[in-house]
């Protein structure tokens, strides 16, 4: 069930009605458990048990951790978790890289093994679920919180439909004492996610499936295109990425909002930013924020001899290029990124003089800073390039290619470059960049009713009007 | 909650007002494309068995000359195909729906059908808004109820551009020729032979389709048809080379050589056509493709009449 259907409209509505009218807490924890398996059960029920056995196998282990002190004990149960929970990972997203990686590097030697891929189709979401599942277990490990005793408490904080397939991967240390409390109807908050699922359907609809349709055409064959063409469809991809996933953390966290949730922001409107660094602390906040505690500090994070902190970053980066799949591609993605951000982990560490606002606290950026976050959005741009490409043959071919040919002027003669997807993109830059304040751009809007009912119904219907024919997946289901 | 219901509620009637206003003032177009299966099954009532059925999507539509096809082999020919959007379960329960005794079934797969099942909700939606009657050849299951379900909203979006269209006095938003009056007689699309073929790209990345699914539905397919006493064979639509490799269509034809229990008219490898046959896709052909490829089908159609009454001599 994608969010920008109807059925998830009908789907969410149903739950809500029933949602509120439960007393309890328990209730309406057995509700969400409930609808969230059937939510993630429509894709493929077959997903549901393996995400039960997951969530199960967590809870038992987290439980025995609790209950013993013995040091040893303690450590082989979450390390059994780890095992556990990462080989269910690594066998469905990685076994055919590794499988194929092993043929060829046999048939590089002249000895040919039979074909031992399989047909394996990812389950939806299972790197955010098994994520989220083993911040728990870590961190009852590393006793930040206790083990619940809860069944359902705890099967509702794993499968809570909202971000259950891309996210934001919540802590459990934030969000499981969340269905331990008794939640009250907050009309604030519930208007607020409103908006907020408005504007992430707005992005989904009008813009990221227009672009996917200038993308995958490109994509699907780098070799038929013009640099400049190449180079343009990047830049539709930057915009599509951003647009597709932000809008599912937005209708996320809107949907969390309405049951009266609070989901960590995911992004911050990250294409303003001056630096990778800083990009990397708009962008993904929850994955970034998963892989700084888990990763990077336990390798001894910013404490340690340059040389190393640069070991700990890059290691940190290349397993969250990892995370996104099993390909040469996503890896140097990952090591490209870590080596853009070393410069800052070099410094002093400190921001002092920047805003938190991105791009400033002006109205209009002043040249030097439009200059940075043009570098940063081509930079972030060129290594979209191996994060889109099929193969890591066409993401060198894309960048030969751009590199060679988009400085000369005499390609651009008989270019049409989508007049439409600018006369989109234009002002939903301009409207991120005046709202760019706010959590989300129709956050606190202060204006007379009607017309608010009129933008809003403005927005639903040019968006539907103006989406093409059939919407494609959200980008990271396939994570 | 009470002042949120009313602003939510508020909102909600705005949204309804809205969209009876759009459904009040649309009107179905007439001459959309897949209102071909009107004209289609008309003449399926009309012409007596034994007769030649093509059963496929655009390839059948956009690649076939059924009166050449007629004078080659005496036989009365009716062209069902018009989308492969439409599904392969649509096409075979639509063929199997409508075979009758003596009749011979032409099957030809656009190449991804033998990976996904393709029926997509807007095709499926634009059929139905044609002829409600096609609802019996849908094979309605859990998968199509919820691709139907996740795709309404492309109903709605065509219903709005549609009355968008109107406004500005257009009849039709169907271009020609994917237009119901591109078809002929017979159910072919002849509105293109006369056009001057576009430049289409032939994607270097495609799926692999490995028939798991479509090579069992074909054999079921294939054995109902014999006991009913109609005959079914396979003919495969044209290529690219570019697309050949990419889909990896070479593992395919083992495959179906392997596992598919009807005859095979020809081979995927002598499917491969130059690029100068194709109109703008590497399935819809121009006319001299589609007299290339229709002739070597009524070939082979009499190849395999005179092999079958061979077998049949004592």
């Amino acid at each position: 069930m994608t969010f920008t259907t109807l059925t998830y409209l009908l789907f969410f509505c149903a739950v809500f009605a029933g949602y509120w009218r439960l007393g309890s807490r328990r209730h309406q924890n057995a509700l969400l458990v409930v609808a969230s398996y059937f939510f993630y059960g429509w894709w493929d029920f077959r997903f549901c048990a393996l995400m039960l056995f997951s969530s199960l196998v967590d809870y038992t282990i987290t439980l025995a951790i609790a209950g013993t002190e013995a040091p040893g004990r303690r450590k082989l149960l979450m390390l059994s978790s780890c095992a556990i929970n990462f080989g269910l990972l690594g066998f469905f997203k990685y076994y055919n890289f590794f499988a194929a990686s092993l043929r060829d590097a046999f048939a590089l030697a002249g000895v040919h093994l039979d074909d031992h891929t399989l047909a394996l189709v990812l389950p939806a979401g299972i790197s955010f679920y098994t994520f989220q599942t083993m911040s728990y277990t870590l961190d009852v490990y590393r006793r930040k919180m206790s083990a619940y005793q809860g069944l359902v408490d705890y099967l509702a904080f794993v499968s809570f439909f909202p971000h259950l397939v891309a996210g934001p991967i919540m802590r459990a240390i934030d969000f499981l004492p969340q269905f331990r409390a008794e939640r009250r109807f907050d009309p604030e908050l519930a208007v607020d996610g409103c908006r907020q699922v408005l504007w992430g359907v707005v992005k989904k609809m009008a813009l990221a499936d227009n672009l996917a349709k200038i993308v995958d055409l490109a994509y699907r064959d780098p070799r038929a295109y013009s640099g400049p063409q190449l180079a343009f469809a990047t830049f539709c991809f930057a915009l599509q990425i951003y647009c597709d996933f932000s809008a599912y953390a937005d209708i996320a966290t809107g949907s969390a909002k309405l049951l009266g949730f609070r989901l960590v922001r995911n992004f911050a409107y990250p294409y303003f930013s001056q630096s990778p660094a800083e990009f990397w602390r708009r962008w993904h906040i929850s994955l970034s924020t998963w892989f700084r505690d888990y990763v990077y500090l336990p390798l001894g994070g910013s404490r340690v001899r340059p040389a190393r902190r640069a070991f700990n970053v890059l290691v940190t980066f290349i397993l969250s290029g990892l995370w996104h799949g099993a390909s040469y591609n996503f890896v140097i993605w990952g090591a490209v990124n870590g080596l853009a951000v070393l410069p800052s982990v070099w410094g002093d560490g400190s921001r002092r003089g920047t805003s938190d606002v991105p791009g400033g606290d002006a109205d209009f950026p002043r040249p030097a800073t439009l200059l940075r976050m043009a570098r940063t959005f081509a930079f972030v741009c060129l290594t979209w390039v191996f994060f889109r490409a099929a193969t890591l043959e066409d993401a060198t071919y894309i960048i030969r290619k751009i590199a060679l040919e988009s400085f000369r002027p005499s390609n651009y003669a008989n270019l049409t470059l989508g007049f439409s997807t600018w006369a989109l993109a234009a002002p939903f830059f301009l409207i991120e960049w005046l709202r760019r304040r706010e959590l989300h751009p129709l956050a606190g809007l202060k204006a007379p009713n009607w017309l608010r009912l009129t933008l809003y119904s403005a927005l639903l219907w040019g968006a539907l009007l103006v989406s093409p024919g059939s919407s494609s997946p959200f980008i990271y289901f396939q994570f | 909650m009470r002042a949120f219901l009313r602003q939510a509620l508020a909102f909600v009637a705005i949204q309804v007002v809205l969209l009876v206003a759009a459904l009040a003032y649309y009107r179905v177009d007439r001459n959309a494309f897949v209102g071909a299966y009107i004209d289609k099954h008309l003449r399926l009532g009309q012409v007596a068995p034994p007769r030649l059925l093509l059963v496929g999507g655009s390839n059948v539509a956009f690649a076939t000359d059924s009166a050449l096809l007629e004078r080659e082999l005496g036989l009365r020919v009716v062209n069902l195909g018009i989308q492969h959007a439409l599904g392969l379960p649509f096409m075979l329960r639509e063929a199997s729906r409508a075979v009758r005794s003596g009749d011979t079934i032409v099957v030809s797969l656009e190449y991804d059908q033998y990976g996904e099942r393709g029926e997509e909700a807007i095709s499926v939606f634009g059929l139905l808004e044609q002829a409600p009657n096609a609802w019996a050849d849908l094979d309605v299951d859990w998968t199509l109820f919820k691709k139907l379900a996740d795709g309404s909203h492309s109903f709605l979006r065509g219903v709005l551009r549609s009355d968008l269209a109107r406004m500005r006095g257009q009849v039709s938003a169907a271009q020609v020729p994917y237009t119901r009056d591109s078809f002929n007689a017979y159910g072919d699309v002849t509105a293109h032979w006369s056009l001057p073929p576009h430049d289409f790209l032939s994607s270097a990345h495609q799926e692999h389709p490995d028939g798991a699914s479509a090579i069992p539905a074909l054999n079921r397919f294939a054995r109902y048809c014999k006991e009913r006493g109609a005959e079914v064979l396979v003919f495969h639509p044209t290529t690219t080379d570019k697309k050949y490799v990419a889909m990896r269509l070479d593992l395919l034809s083992a495959r179906l050589t392997r596992d598919l229990n009807t005859k095979q008219l020809n081979r995927i490898e002598e499917m491969r056509y130059p690029k100068e046959l194709f109109f703008d896709s590497s399935y819809h052909l121009t006319y001299p493709g589609v007299e290339r490829r229709t002739k070597l089908l009524a070939q082979r159609l009499l190849a395999e009449r005179s092999s079958v009454r061979s077998d049949r001599e004592p």
